[in-house]
């Protein structure tokens, strides 16, 4: 096994087992049931957050046996890329424990959390596969750089350039993301941090788009990140796989995303656990990340707020800190808008459930990305704040806030209330919350404070304590 | 308008352009329209005389081309729909177009120059191979072998045929990898021949759009290298090309495109070739934003573009492109022969002297051997040609004339005979990168020949 | 010199007249002449020289695909009169036509294409950047005898390799399409090395090859 053993990939992808897409898809529905009852695996929906070790271990022994049994369908040769337990092991093994994201002052060393940790959070921010306006996005951006507790910045993605709709693998793709780029740029330099980690830029979808958001001065550099995608379940393809030894070549950090379907080729919650641990694996053999997006998903809801999302974070998040060195962030995929107590809560609930089981925080995706310029920065400074009073938690006192916080929404989540786009909760040219918006996070603020939760000390603590 | 508006407004044309069938845009649009205004303008190549000698001809040549680029466009492939400009516009795009350009830094920095017929600065010389298949090991020393030539003004790389002991595979990791060791390999050529700031061109492996740009953002790019991409021909384009363009203008690198005709396609013979290249040139100025526009027309059967009546149509291409325009033209030459041949070595000088007094403003390569026999080239044919180059610009153009037809009876039999020569290693010293002492007196005698039919090349 | 009957006919196909050429042959099939006969003595000969004339450089890829028009304008109206008299004339060979994916070179390719169709092959071309999977679907459909295969560039040739194994590996397959290659970087050791049954190196040698594959696909000796 070698750092650079990507043409190795690339040969297995051209000699594997040919197969149709449908048929490797009818492999994983045959074996993930059998993994699950194998390993006994049981999901409880009064237990959020299990405090069973040794569910968590045969779990991940479930998700390794997955990927050496089915290995990884390249949808560009239609083949399997077998991968053996041992290679998997080795190379998991291998993988960072710490890096460092950023640059500069503005550099943050992410490293790996174990269950129930004390240590802190690195918490990235962005509108998580939320669309903006060619308006508001750099405003948008704004509002999250200019946190204090957030650390890293994603740049969300635009439809438009110039007005014109951006249509992947066209030219307009090239400029967008160019512009997307300098977007993300120029709202961390104006936050006063040059130097913050950006952790994509998410408009353009394919390799030459991305290749064209690099710039040292105006777009991403060396300290930054692309991010990777796997197709549900399992898959990957040639334009994925290129992106990985351009950032290997140019130093950035590789990430891997996630997107697991809860309802899927997985089945339900024991299954998709299974198939979210085999993608962690995937992702650090096949795209060597620095860090994984952990952003498994309701195939029918498009959220992981859920009992069933937030079970699998928690489950899953243990897993993989009790049995890897893999660093992790989440994406808390919400029913609700900004605007509305509910989204907080959303977000309280799957900050603890992760931040207890071994995970970092990626950011909140508002109404599952189904709404517009539905993202502002004031529920990345609390998802943070939440983070941050729950660190050192044991795993059964998370359970019980996260069932109390689930039932300040749980019911809405069928129909949920999409809340209300940025520029009708943000004073446009201070870039900051209006009162009304900060008077429902001071509302549920205080609520949870009242639970016991230290939202006002907890990050202070956290600060003091972290080496950053 | 600047450069972002006009990319915009030209990808806007390829999405609001007239709808066109391909087969229809290639037959009416191209063929007959060649054919159209070869006739309205009375078109027609002294066939005794390769080197163009008719003033008034090469002006009809570009009257004809602007004519048949303003009514035919540019085929979009990915839309189905014609970019068109308007023949006002295309006179606006023309005159604005750049007429220099700096190309390299510090002590290697060039600027080429628009130039015309009589003008008596040489074209810039870029050596090498252009994309031509070369194995790894070779790489680094056939292309020192041409970065080192002083003569040599700025470089292009071959391209590398494996990567980790794969071949290389478009649009997979592969092509990533190779173009960042292309481009890797080129910067170290560059170091060890003492030229660290030599303008190059290259990356060829690298031909989809994203293989570009990654290797493009490698670093290992200086800022004012060049960037090539070529057209579809004829007259034809994709939104991947576009890709490239796109991110070479929002670089700020140098956009230097190429658009080769084959002889005996939809331009024809002598005459439609002539008016289509001219054709393209413009094209490649105005709808592919070319700093510099360039060009090796190409022969259906061998592949060269140093066949008499290819050179005659160029001649006359280009000198109506030095009347009657500033643009920046290039030419790549591309012979037959290859390395320890006097065949490549003539059509070198042939070629040369062609370009010069015909007004391009850079000549490329040569790519000996027609650029597809591995490691079939090397340095010498390009000090040579560079020679040459500037030996012409102390000769009229009926002097030119006189070399180049003596020149072409020395190798004309041997073109369907593919003189290909022997590999850089059978020529060169790979270690100390010095031509063998055979290919060496070959040289000189062929120069020698050539300053007996009147070439000043010792002067 | 005594005017040839063919004469009129090989005309228009020289001038690529579509309905001229169809009025012609329908004109020589009334005054009596066998459509077969058309085709052997009055077309062939006549395309022949066209062929060699393009060979010769002395017309160029335009009037060759006007010729083609002729000659199909021509097909379309003998075609029925010589499957009724059961004539396999126009089994000539069926060939598909495309340059790989990854390359978008399409002016030697459609050479190739026009000069095969004037030779009486049918082609059907399908055109630039062609994924391995899709050439070998599309001679399925088409019901080839003859797969040809375009590449200028070398990174594409791997894709290459993949459409010809993607026949030669499936028993199926194997022995019902006959592949040839070329374009600039191909070469016959290539083209052997990656089990193609033939290589052009050339446009006008490609159709030499193509008539020497259809030969093996007949079981005629070569």
């Amino acid at each position: 096994m070698r750092s650079d053993w990507l043409a190795e990939i690339v040969d297995r992808s051209e000699t594997g087992p040919y197969s149709k897409e449908s048929e490797f898809d009818l492999i994983l529905v045959r074996v993930v049931p059998e993994l699950v009852k194998k390993h006994g695996l049981k999901f409880d929906p009064e237990v959020l957050v299990p405090a069973d070790d040794d569910m968590a271990d045969r779990l991940y022994e479930a998700g390794l046996e997955l990927l050496s049994t089915t290995g990884v369908y390249n949808q560009t040769t239609e083949r399997r890329i077998i991968l053996t337990r041992d290679e998997i092991e080795e190379v998991v093994a291998a993988a960072p424990r710490k890096v460092v994201l950023g640059t500069g002052k503005d550099a943050v060393t992410m490293s790996h959390r174990g269950v129930e940790s004390e240590e802190r959070c690195v918490i990235h921010s962005a509108p998580t596969g939320t669309p903006c306006t060619e308006k508001y996005h750099p405003l948008i951006l704004q509002s999250a750089a200019r946190e204090p507790l957030v650390d890293c910045l994603g740049s969300g993605s635009v439809a438009t350039y110039m007005g014109r709709p951006v249509i992947p693998g066209t030219p307009t793709e090239i400029l967008a993301a160019r512009l997307g780029a300098s977007v993300a740029r120029e709202a961390v330099r104006k936050a006063g941090r040059p130097g913050m980690h950006i952790n994509d830029v998410a408009t353009p979808l394919t390799a030459q788009g991305k290749f064209a958001a690099m710039d040292q001065a105006k777009g991403l550099r060396s300290s930054d990140a692309f991010l990777v995608s796997q197709m549900v379940e399992l898959k990957t393809d040639y334009d994925q796989l290129s992106r990985v030894p351009h950032m290997q070549n140019a130093g950035m950090h590789v990430v891997d995303l996630l997107t697991p379907l809860i309802g899927g080729m997985g089945g339900g919650a024991e299954g998709t656990a299974v198939v979210t641990i085999a993608e962690l694996l995937l992702g650090t053999v096949c795209y060597s990340a620095s860090y994984h997006i952990f952003g498994h998903m309701s195939l029918m809801n498009v959220n992981n707020t859920d009992r069933m999302g937030l079970w699998i974070y928690s489950i899953g998040g243990q897993a993989i800190a009790r049995n890897s060195p893999l660093l992790m962030i989440n994406a808390i995929y919400c029913r609700s808008g900004p605007g509305t107590t509910d989204l907080l809560w959303e977000v309280a609930a799957g900050s603890v459930a992760t931040t207890v089981s071994g995970l970092h925080q990626g950011g909140v995706g508002c109404t599952g990305g189904s709404e517009t310029d539905v993202y502002t920065g004031l529920e990345a400074r609390f998802n943070a704040q939440v983070c941050h009073a729950a660190l050192g938690m044991s795993r059964e006192e998370a359970n019980g806030y996260v069932l109390e916080f689930l039932n300040h929404y749980e019911t809405s989540l069928a129909d949920p209330n999409r809340g209300k786009p940025f520029r009708e909760l943000y004073d446009v040219e201070l870039v900051e919350p209006n009162e009304s918006w900060l008077n429902q996070y001071e509302e549920v603020s205080a609520e949870i404070t009242t639970m016991g939760l230290d939202m006002d000390r907890g990050w202070k603590r956290a600060l003091e304590t972290s080496i950053n | 308008m600047n450069a972002t508006t006009r990319l915009v407004d030209i990808v806007n044309r390829s999405l609001d352009g007239p709808v066109v069938e391909e087969r229809t845009f290639d037959l009416t649009h191209v063929a007959q329209g060649v054919q159209q205004v070869v006739s309205d303008h009375g078109i027609k190549a002294n066939p005794d005389n390769i080197v163009n000698l008719d003033d008034d001809m090469a002006d009809r040549v570009w009257e004809a081309a602007v004519d048949l680029f303003a009514t035919c466009g540019v085929f979009s492939k990915d839309t189905g729909r014609v970019i068109m400009f308007d023949r006002d516009e295309i006179e606006q795009i023309v005159r604005d177009a750049p007429s220099e350009v700096t190309i390299g830094e510090g002590p290697d920095e060039r600027t080429e120059m628009s130039r015309t017929l009589d003008d008596p600065r040489p074209p810039l010389l870029m050596g090498g191979p252009i994309g031509s298949p070369t194995p790894n090991e070779l790489f680094v020393p056939i292309t020192r072998s041409y970065v080192q030539e002083p003569i040599v003004d700025v470089a292009c790389a071959p391209t590398l045929t494996t990567i980790a002991g794969q071949e290389v595979r478009t649009k997979s990791p592969l092509e990533i990898l190779a173009g960042w060791e292309e481009a890797k390999l080129t910067a170290e050529a560059r170091h060890l021949a003492g030229r660290p700031g030599i303008g190059t061109t290259g990356i060829m492996i690298s031909i989809s759009d994203l293989a570009n740009l990654s290797a493009t953002s490698s670093g290992y790019v200086l800022p004012r290298d060049m960037h090539t991409f070529g057209i579809i021909s004829e007259l034809k384009t994709n939104n991947e090309i576009f890709n490239k363009l796109a991110h070479t203008v929002l670089m700020g690198g140098i956009v230097d495109p190429f658009a080769n005709p084959i002889y005996g396609g939809l331009g024809g013979g002598v005459e439609g070739v002539a008016v289509l290249l001219t054709a393209e040139m413009i094209a490649l100025s105005v709808v592919f934003m070319a700093t510099c526009c360039g060009s090796s027309p190409t022969h259906p059967f061998h592949f060269h573009s140093t066949a008499p009546e290819i050179m005659r149509a160029t001649s006359l291409s280009f000198q109506a492109l030095a009347r009657n325009a500033r643009l920046l033209t290039n030419l790549t030459c591309s012979p037959v022969g290859g390395p320890g041949t006097k065949t490549v070595l003539y059509e070198a000088i042939a070629y040369a002297a062609m370009s010069t007094v015909s007004g391009a403003s850079r000549i490329l390569g040569p790519r000996s051997a027609t650029g597809v026999i591995a490691a079939h080239f090397s340095g010498l044919e390009a000090r040579l040609m560079g020679e040459a180059a500037h030996a012409a610009t102390k000769l009229t153009r009926e002097e030119a004339e006189a070399i180049v037809q003596t020149s072409v009876s020395k190798w004309e039999h041997l073109q369907d005979q593919q003189p290909y020569g022997l590999s850089f290693p059978e020529v060169y010293n790979v270690e100390t990168v010095q031509p063998t002492d055979e290919w060496l007196g070959m040289y000189e005698e062929v120069k020698e020949e050539a300053i007996g039919w009147g070439l000043p090349l010792d002067s | 010199m005594p005017l040839n009957k063919w004469d009129g006919l090989r005309r228009e196909i020289n001038l690529g007249a579509v309905e001229a050429s169809a009025a012609e042959a329908l004109r020589l099939v009334e005054a009596g002449e066998d459509p077969l006969t058309i085709f052997l003595e009055g077309i062939e000969p006549c395309l022949s020289e066209i062929g060699d004339r393009f060979g010769r450089l002395e017309i160029f890829l335009p009037e060759l695909m006007l010729s083609a028009d002729a000659v199909k304008a021509i097909q379309v109206e003998l075609l029925p009169m010589l499957e009724a008299d059961g004539s396999d004339y126009m089994k000539k060979g069926r060939v598909v036509i495309g340059t790989i994916f990854g390359d978008i070179h399409d002016i030697g390719k459609n050479i190739v294409s026009v000069l095969l169709q004037v030779s009486g092959f049918e082609v059907r071309d399908l055109g630039v950047a062609v994924p391995a999977q899709d050439i070998i679907d599309s001679a399925k459909d088409f019901d080839a005898d003859i797969i040809g295969i375009s590449g200028l560039m070398m990174p594409s040739l791997p894709y290459m390799r993949d459409a010809i194994s993607l026949v030669k590996e499936n028993p199926e397959l194997a022995d019902r399409f006959r592949i040839f290659v070329g374009g600039g970087p191909v070469t016959r050791e290539w083209a052997e090395m990656v089990g193609a049954d033939g290589f052009a190196e050339d446009a006008v040698s490609a159709v030499e090859e193509a008539t020497r594959l259809m030969k093996l696909v007949k079981g005629e000796s070569v």
